[in-house]
């Protein structure tokens, strides 16, 4: 007997290791898979690469840490319909069906939407969603322009109210903003000056014809309205009749007009990742709607408020103002 | 003279058919730019269909014409009124199918070809379709990225609407590229590539055009311009009646008030110029129908004075002509007076003493001695007792007295006359005077040696017999007249004035103081004495006297 005693104490110290062993193999077994089976995954299709696309899947990326949320693959559609349905079919034929589906860009949104009708996909970054009917059961998304009450909050801080807003726009493509805003304005005390074009060629002139009437212009994201040419001799137009320019994108600041509110791109995506996290943890019965950006930035061109004469001052002590130039 | 409404009728004719046809001018080249710009965008859709077709790209992509039939085919479906004149469809290299309509005449080596496209677009306007519309600018040509569209004419008069587009092999997202542009692509380094695949061509005839157009123009152009120019010549002469009538119906007015009616009025009541002209019209004739009035009672007035005027210089130069004759007979009777006295004294004595030389000397002696001797005695005792007769006129002239009136009947006073003076048998006389005549106040031995007087005158007047009538009738209801009428030799026009002047006579052995003492009566009388007398037919004296008060 007192041999065995020796022999117990001799394996005294290795016990508890066994043990610990024993419950890690257990857990590891056991718990593991489970964790590993709980954690969402989630596929993301780019349109194609440019630089606010790759933010919003960063903020979307950063989102998602800690959410038990994980990015299986990002696939860039390269800005091409036949190849974008091509890897899309790729991605079907797979087998490996996501949780979610974010789609960044309006190609990667409609294709998305057309091949995916049994996982919920998320899209964000589309210009003017309202034109490419993105509803259904399974679809939401994050607008990617600011609403139109903070536009012309904004544009109210500035410039007051009661004054002549001149937009310019093509029925066909932004009819229904135009619409809700005519109605906005009269809330903020406004007058919508209406010059509606068809051809990016009328563009100019409707600019010339509208300039006169009006104390400032608000540039709205038309694809008739802003293209390469236009994108050159509206912001020379304006200068030259001192008219500010509003617009819903900081490029347009860049390009020379006054003020734009825009979404804060990388935020979108936080955004974005938490309405995946809310779609996978309590799925709606029906569509959860377009939700409005929540984090926006104001982007300023001090040398256009400068040559047109306008003090901006007071609202560059503002949060998430950027300043162009800097 | 042209009236106002022919005048309104024809201008407003003129305009409204001046507006009618250029009306339908303009509609006419709305309606051809219309159906210009439908063909237009039926050929950009068939176009781009063709060129957006797969099967298209890849019949081009892999030189295989054959995989265009399908597409051609399709193309034709749509083409229900068989437009398509003709297609072409190319590749890069080579023309890989040409057709044309059966039953449109066209050569197709009129048709130019991409190589012509392109060259003429590079140096002159081009017409870009997109979205429905026609760019045109002019610009330096790079590579067609569009569709183009123009006309073109071919040798034998036939005109299309040519298409020419590009088939590219990769088709890029729009909206993609537009979402760079917003969001900014600095960052991004992104090369599109579009291979050019090949071309496709096609024209639309303009033969379905024309006939579309000759429709609208003989189904709704040309009724429409004669109904805009018949409605407006009816609405204007409908107008123009309605303008011009209460004008015409003004001036028939107008014309019987210039006719002297002036009780006319104008009854147009409605409320414009023409209402307010016919108050201002009926104010005018108001006022002159007050004017005419008081004209026509100054006239009255003025024709009554005249009147006066006359009547009373009538009576003063009839005084006047009686004073002159009463001065005359104040002369002449002062004469006679004196005359009668000197005489009578004279021829008293010559009487006695041929009464005492005829009684002195025996009437047998006296025939004895000498028949001479008796009548110088006769011619002495005639011609005294005539200068005697003579004497006494005068003396009876100048002493006429103031009548002793009373009421007396003027028939028994005619007859008394005539019973006193010798007619003759060749004179027949008549004489008219009722017995209910009324009286009258006169001296009776006055007017009966006045109706004498005219008695033996009308006597005298007709040697050589005649007819005397005598009325006596009544004048009036204060007068009664006297007329003594007889058909002798009349009395001349150049002495009636003076045939009541004393000493004027006729006769060669009158003394001319009968009607003067006549005349000189009756004005005693307060009466009249007037003569009526045709040369060579007879005269008539009428002598009317005052009748009786009591009888009047």
């Amino acid at each position: 007997m007192k041999q065995k005693f020796p022999q117990s104490e001799r394996y005294h110290g290795v016990v508890p290791l066994w043990w610990f062993a024993a419950v890690f193999l257990f857990q590891t077994i056991f718990f593991v898979p489970r964790l590993i089976a709980a954690e969402k995954t989630v596929i993301i299709f780019r349109s194609q690469q440019i630089a606010a696309y790759n933010e919003a899947i960063l903020g979307f990326e950063e989102g998602c840490k800690e959410k038990n949320i994980s990015i299986k693959t990002i696939y860039d559609l390269h800005g091409d319909t036949e190849e974008g349905k091509r890897i899309i079919q790729m991605v079907r034929k797979d087998g490996t069906k996501p949780d979610a589906i974010l789609a960044v860009g309006v190609l990667a949104a409609t294709l998305a939407k057309e091949h995916f009708s049994d996982i919920p996909v998320i899209f964000c970054m589309v210009i003017n969603h309202d034109r490419f009917n993105l509803q259904g059961a399974n679809i939401t998304g994050i607008s990617s322009e600011a609403s139109i009450e903070d536009q012309f909050a904004v544009l109210k801080e500035i410039l007051g109210p009661h004054k002549n807003i001149g937009v310019i726009y093509d029925p066909l493509k932004t009819r229904k903003i135009v619409a809700q805003a005519n109605i906005v304005a009269k809330q903020f005390g406004f007058n919508l000056v209406k010059s509606e074009v068809v051809l990016e060629k009328e563009v100019v002139s409707a600019l010339k014809n509208i300039t006169p009437k009006i104390d400032a212009l608000w540039l709205i994201p038309d694809s008739t309205v802003i293209t390469k040419n236009t994108l050159s001799s509206i912001p020379k137009i304006i200068q030259d009749r001192r008219v500010p320019v509003f617009s819903t994108s900081d490029v347009m600041v860049k390009a020379g007009a006054l003020v734009s509110v825009s979404p804060d791109y990388k935020h979108t995506g936080i955004q974005a990742a938490q309405l995946v996290q809310r779609l996978l943890t309590d799925p709606p019965s029906t569509s959860l709607g377009i939700q409005q950006p929540k984090k926006l930035k104001l982007t300023l061109n001090t040398q256009t408020a400068k040559t047109i004469g306008i003090n901006l001052l007071f609202i560059q002590s503002y949060p998430d103002v950027v300043l162009y130039p800097q | 003279m042209t009236s106002i409404r022919a005048k309104l009728v024809l201008f407003v004719s003129i305009l409204v058919v001046t507006i009618g046809i250029l009306c339908c001018v303009f509609l006419l080249n709305h309606t051809k730019r219309q159906q210009e710009d439908a063909l237009k965008k039926f050929g950009i859709s068939l176009i781009m269909l063709l060129a957006q077709d797969n099967e298209v790209a890849y019949a081009l992509h892999s030189a295989q014409p054959a995989f265009l039939d399908a597409a051609i085919n399709r193309l034709r479906d749509i083409d229900m009124e068989e437009e398509i004149g003709y297609l072409r469809i190319s590749n890069t290299r080579t023309v890989m199918r040409e057709e044309k309509s059966q039953r449109i005449n066209v050569n197709m080596e009129e048709i130019p070809t991409k190589k012509s496209l392109l060259k003429h677009h590079t140096a002159t306007r081009r017409s870009q379709w997109s979205r429905g519309g026609i760019h045109t600018g002019t610009s330096t040509f790079s590579f067609p990225s569009a569709l183009f569209c123009e006309r073109i004419k071919t040798s034998s008069g036939a005109v299309f609407c040519d298409f020419f587009a590009t088939v590219f092999g990769k088709k890029t997202f729009s909206e993609e590229e537009f979402a760079a542009q917003i969001l900014g692509e600095d960052k991004v380094s992104k090369e599109e590539s579009r291979p050019v695949l090949g071309f496709v061509q096609m024209g639309l005839s303009h033969h379905k055009l024309n006939e579309r157009t000759r429709k609208i123009i003989w189904q709704s152009i040309v009724p429409m311009g004669l109904g805009i120019v018949f409605g407006g010549i009816c609405m204007t002469f409908f107008l123009a009646t309605y303008l011009v009538s209460p004008l015409r119906y003004m001036a028939n007015i107008t014309l019987d008030i210039a006719r002297g009616n002036l009780t006319r009025t104008v009854d147009i009541r409605s409320r414009d110029e023409i209402g307010h002209l016919s108050v201002n019209f009926n104010e005018m004739t108001r006022s002159l129908k007050a004017s005419h009035d008081e004209k026509e009672k100054i006239m009255e007035q003025l024709r009554d004075h005249v009147k006066s005027l006359y009547n009373t210089n009538k009576e003063l130069m009839e005084t006047q002509e009686r004073l002159v004759r009463s001065e005359k007979l104040a002369a002449v009777g002062k004469l006679a007076s004196g005359v009668g006295h000197e005489l009578r004294n004279p021829l008293g004595a010559i009487k006695n003493a041929l009464f005492l030389l005829k009684k002195n000397v025996p009437a047998a002696h006296v025939q004895s001695e000498s028949q001479k001797f008796n009548t110088f005695m006769e011619i002495i005792e005639k011609e005294t007792e005539r200068s005697i007769k003579i004497v006494n006129d005068l003396l009876g002239f100048s002493r006429t007295a103031k009548p002793t009136v009373s009421a007396a009947n003027v028939r028994a006073i005619i007859e008394s006359s005539l019973s006193r003076v010798r007619i003759p048998e060749k004179i027949k006389k008549i004489v008219y005077a009722e017995d209910s005549l009324p009286s009258i106040v006169v001296d009776a031995t006055q007017i009966e040696q006045v109706f004498i007087n005219l008695i033996q005158n009308a006597c005298e007047a007709m040697p050589m017999g005649g007819l005397l009538t005598i009325r006596a009738q009544r004048e009036g209801s204060a007068a009664l007249s006297t007329t003594f009428t007889d058909t002798g030799c009349g009395i001349p026009d150049n002495v009636k004035h003076m045939i009541f002047d004393p000493l004027f006579t006729t006769k060669s052995n009158g003394l001319g103081l009968g009607l003067a003492l006549s005349h000189s009566i009756i004005q005693r009388h307060e009466g009249h004495i007037e003569l009526e007398s045709q040369e060579g037919k007879g005269t008539t004296f009428t002598v009317k006297l005052p009748i009786a008060n009591t009888q009047r």
